[in-house]
Formats: C-alpha cells, structure tokens, sequence
C-alpha cells in the first residue's frame, strides 16, 4: 500500500499534478515516514523530469509544474523537521545551458543527495528548485546582456 | 570581373540560389545601431512614443558606415503594442540591451477577460509603432531601391510573452491551462500580422521576417507543435497571400535532436517558411547538411553575436568568418551571414565592420576566389 502511495505520489510530482500536496498529505496520514517520501518519491519524481529534458519532452513548462507540484509537498513535509539542523553539506546548482545539458546536470545533482537524509533532503530539494527556477529566462537576453561589463 | 550587385539583388541571389557577387550580411540590427551612433534608447524612445526621425538618421548612418546589406527600417524590441494595451516599459537610462517591459499586460489569468476588450488593437494607437513607421517610410525612401527592408516581428507564444506576458508566468501557463496560451497566441498572431501589415504599407519592400525566441530553448518540440507551428503558417500564408511576400524565421533553440528537427522540418514543409536564420548552436556545417541541401531552402550561416563579434578583435573575426565560410565549401548557394541572435548592442562599429567586411572578403563568389585577388 506504502509503495502505491509512494509511487503515485512521485508520479504526481513528474507530471506537475496539482493533487501532490494531498496525495503526500495521504502518505504522511498513513505513517509513511516524511524521510521515505522525499527519498523514495521526491528523488525518483525529479529523475523523471531530468530524463524527459534530456529526451525532448520536458522543457521549462513542465520542469515548473513539476517544481510546483514539488513544492507542494515539501511544505507537507517541511513541519516533520521542525528545529532541525542541516548535518552535511548540501551541494550546490552549477547548471547551466541547453534543456538537455541541464536534464544530466539534474541527474547528476540528484546522484549527489542520494546520500543525504532527512532534513538535508529538504535543503537539497530547495537548492534544486532555485538552480532550475533560475534558468528559465530568455537565452537571446542573457546573451545580448551577457557582453556589457 | 562579376557585377557589383546592390544588397536586393544579393537577397534575390541568394533566395533563388543564384551566385551573388558577395554573400550578404543580415545583421539582424536593432539597439546597436543607435548605441553605434552615440545614443541611448533614451534618446530614441519613451514608453510611448518612438522618435521616428532620429531612429531612421541612426540607422541610415549604420548602413552607411558599416555597409552591411540587410537593414530593419526602423529600431525594433519587444514593446510594440504594450502600452495601449495597460502594460509599461523599461527605458534603460544607461546601456541596456532593448527597451524592456516592466509591467506586462497580463500579471494573472483573470486580466485577460478586460485585456480582451481592447482587442483588436490598432498599431497606429501606438506612439511607438506610428514613431517605427515613420522611421520606415524615411529608410525605405533613402535606400527602398538598393535594399530590403524586411517587415518583422513575431508570432504565436513569442508573440503572446511580448505583448501580454511574462515568460515565466507563460511557461507555467502552457503546462497548467494550454487552452489560455492558445487564446493568447491566436490574439498575439493577430496583433502580429496587423503591425506586419501596417510596415508593409509604411515601405517594406521585402520578405517578412519573423522571430521566434521559445523555440526549443523553453519549451518542448511537442508545444512546438501547439503554440509555434501553426501560428507561423498563418503569418506566413498572409504575408504571400497579401502582399506576394516570402518569409524567413530566426528561431532559437537546438534543433539538432530527432524531435527538435521534426518541428524545424515541418515549419519548412507545412508552414511554409521560406528561409531559416538559426542560433549559434547550429554550426555552418550542419547547417548545409540539414538545411539547405536536405530542404533546398536559403539559410544564414552563424557567426557569433558575443564571441568573436562583440569581443573581437578584428582578426579574430576575419578568422572566424573565413572558417564560417570555408565550411560550407563551393558553390556555396544559398546562404547569407548572420549573427547570434543579433548583432549585440554593445558591439563596437569597428568589430561590426570587421564582420561585413570579411564576409564580403572571404564571400565573394565564386566563394573560393578571394585568394586570387
């Protein structure tokens, strides 16, 4: 049943469905630990994403829904780890450039919070979604404005 | 000796592919021309009005000066439209790369109920449209008979982020309720071939030339299909339909993938785009290989707008330009020389110059020639 829960769950997230939030609000009702969502939904839902950018079937509308619908639920998760610290360091977004470049750098970036846990996953999560917001921007306008020291 | 052409003989050249005497530069000017004569878009524009005089006086130097063949008439950015619609623009008071807007006219889903209302808009409702359309009739009486002037602007989800929407809250919109960007770019459109039609009256004597800056750097080839495709074919179908013009496109995006291509590829066959203008991503080579032998159409060759043409130095140019041309090997038919995405505003003259005039240099046909002069 958990792993109904789960995977419906990291499905919403892919496809940006607006009934994230309450499918992991289900989750966390039916004692599935918030630590689990984030690393047996939320890693896979966002490896989703990053394939389909790097097969042509994601761009930025579908990467924001999915960041949306992330978000979402991150808020339901957030209260489980209330007063905790970050204990590791979490990576940083480096990447840039074309849609699919941008995929493997997903991929990539999520590989790396593969070994992080609990509230780090939070603060990973975020540092995720600010890398990808940030890229969605004109290409022509960050190069026209690119020169101008 | 082969005949010195003028600048539209080199297009008809080069849209028949026929050898031109040079290949032709299309520098896809815009703020430069102005920051290249000494001003700012301050003094050009405000956010309503356009000075259509100074604009024309800018770019006639330009052409002059640099000697590049493929002129827009007037100053062209993305606020054509804007404020009688109920958004604002940016006038940047120091370098900026285009008058911007600060406001749109869309912020939520809900305005576009009143947004409606002013619909259809009249291009000569704009101060900055009349201002563009006077700096038309100016240009295209100075040099209409040696030079295109091509009308421009854009169609479909361009078209709808430009006049009415920010591309972040667009991109959202496109995932989370694609029959409202539908009902922006079918209005977008609409406005598009209105101002195409009110440039064309004003003396463009030349294709049209459409800009598409989603393309495959925001959105997927698949919305490709929804928000771009069709959108182009109607402008393209008015524009022949209307005033017996063809229609060139610059789009953005890598279209190098299996999906990516088959957009590009019906763009050409079904829409009917007449020329392509792609981005720094796509090198000569491929470019001859994918476009111009594999669909027969005339296509532009890419030199960097930042690095080498904004950077320079001139001998980085000329170097890159050789390489450019040399490319694509002989004949060499069908092809004009363009930046990514356009020359940049803050490029200097002299770098520009060092651009033409190497095209002219190493594009002199029978392309090869050069080295014997």
């Amino acid at each position: 049943m958990s792993n109904e829960k789960i995977t419906a769950l990291a499905r919403a997230v892919a496809t940006g469905k607006a009934d994230a939030q309450k499918l992991a609000q289900e989750a966390v009702s039916a004692q599935i630990a918030p630590a689990e969502i984030l690393k047996d939904a939320l890693i896979p839902a966002m490896k989703t994403v990053g394939e389909g950018m790097k097969e042509e079937e994601y761009a930025f509308p579908e990467i924001q829904s999915a960041v949306k619908a992330l978000q979402s639920v991150l808020d339901i998760l957030r209260p489980a780890f209330e007063g905790a610290s970050s204990s590791a360091e979490i990576p940083k977004w480096e990447g840039a450039g074309e849609l699919y470049e941008l995929g493997g750098h997903l991929l990539t970036f999520l590989d790396k919070g593969a070994g992080l846990r609990g509230y780090d996953l939070i603060l990973f999560f975020d540092e995720c979604i600010r890398g990808l917001l940030e890229q969605v921007a004109l290409p022509c306008h960050k190069q026209a404005a690119s020169t101008h020291k | 000796m082969t005949k010195l052409m003028t600048p539209k003989e080199r297009l008809a050249a080069v849209d028949e592919f026929r050898e031109p005497d040079v290949m032709p530069v299309f520098p896809r000017i815009m703020a430069q021309a102005i920051y290249g004569k000494g001003l700012m878009l301050g003094d050009i524009s405000t956010k309503t009005e356009i000075d259509g005089e100074k604009v024309a006086e800018a770019f006639l130097e330009s052409v002059k000066e640099v000697g590049y063949d493929w002129p827009f008439g007037g100053y062209m950015d993305h606020g054509f439209g804007v404020p009688p619609l109920g958004g604002t623009l940016k006038i940047p008071d120091k370098f900026g790369v285009s008058v911007s807007i600060d406001e749109p006219v869309i912020k939520e889903r809900s305005d576009w109920a009143s947004v409606q209302k002013k619909l259809p808009l009249d291009p000569m409702k704009d101060g900055r449209c009349r201002g563009t359309l006077q700096s038309i009739k100016i240009i295209s009486k100075e040099i209409g008979d040696t030079h295109p002037l091509f009308a421009a602007y854009y169609t479909g989800i361009t078209a709808a982020n430009i006049l009415f929407r920010k591309v972040s809250d667009l991109s959202l919109d496109a995932s989370e309720d694609p029959e409202f960007v539908d009902e922006l770019c079918k209005a977008a459109t609409a406005w598009c071939n209105d101002w195409i039609r009110a440039q064309y009256e004003a003396g463009c004597n030349s294709f049209c030339y459409l800009g598409d800056h989603f393309g495959t750097d925001l959105i997927s080839p698949k919305m490709g299909e929804r928000f771009i495709l069709p959108y182009i074919a109607d402008t393209v179908a008015m524009v022949k339909k209307e005033f017996g013009q063809k229609t060139y496109l610059h789009i953005h995006g890598n279209f190098k993938g299996p999906k990516a291509y088959n957009l590009l590829e019906r763009l050409v066959k079904e829409a009917g785009v007449d020329g392509l203008h792609m981005d720094e991503k796509h090198d000569p080579k491929w470019i001859k290989e994918n476009i111009v032998e594999k669909w027969h159409i005339p296509a532009g060759i890419i030199v960097h707008g930042a690095d080498p043409i904004q950077s320079g130095p001139p001998e980085k140019i000329d170097a890159h330009v050789k390489e450019a041309i040399e490319a694509i090997g002989t004949p060499g038919l069908g092809y004009f020389m363009a930046p990514s995405c356009q020359v940049l505003p803050d490029t200097s003259n002299a770098n520009f110059k060092a651009w033409v005039g190497a095209t002219h240099k190493y594009g002199k046909y029978p392309l090869g020639s050069w080295k014997q002069d």
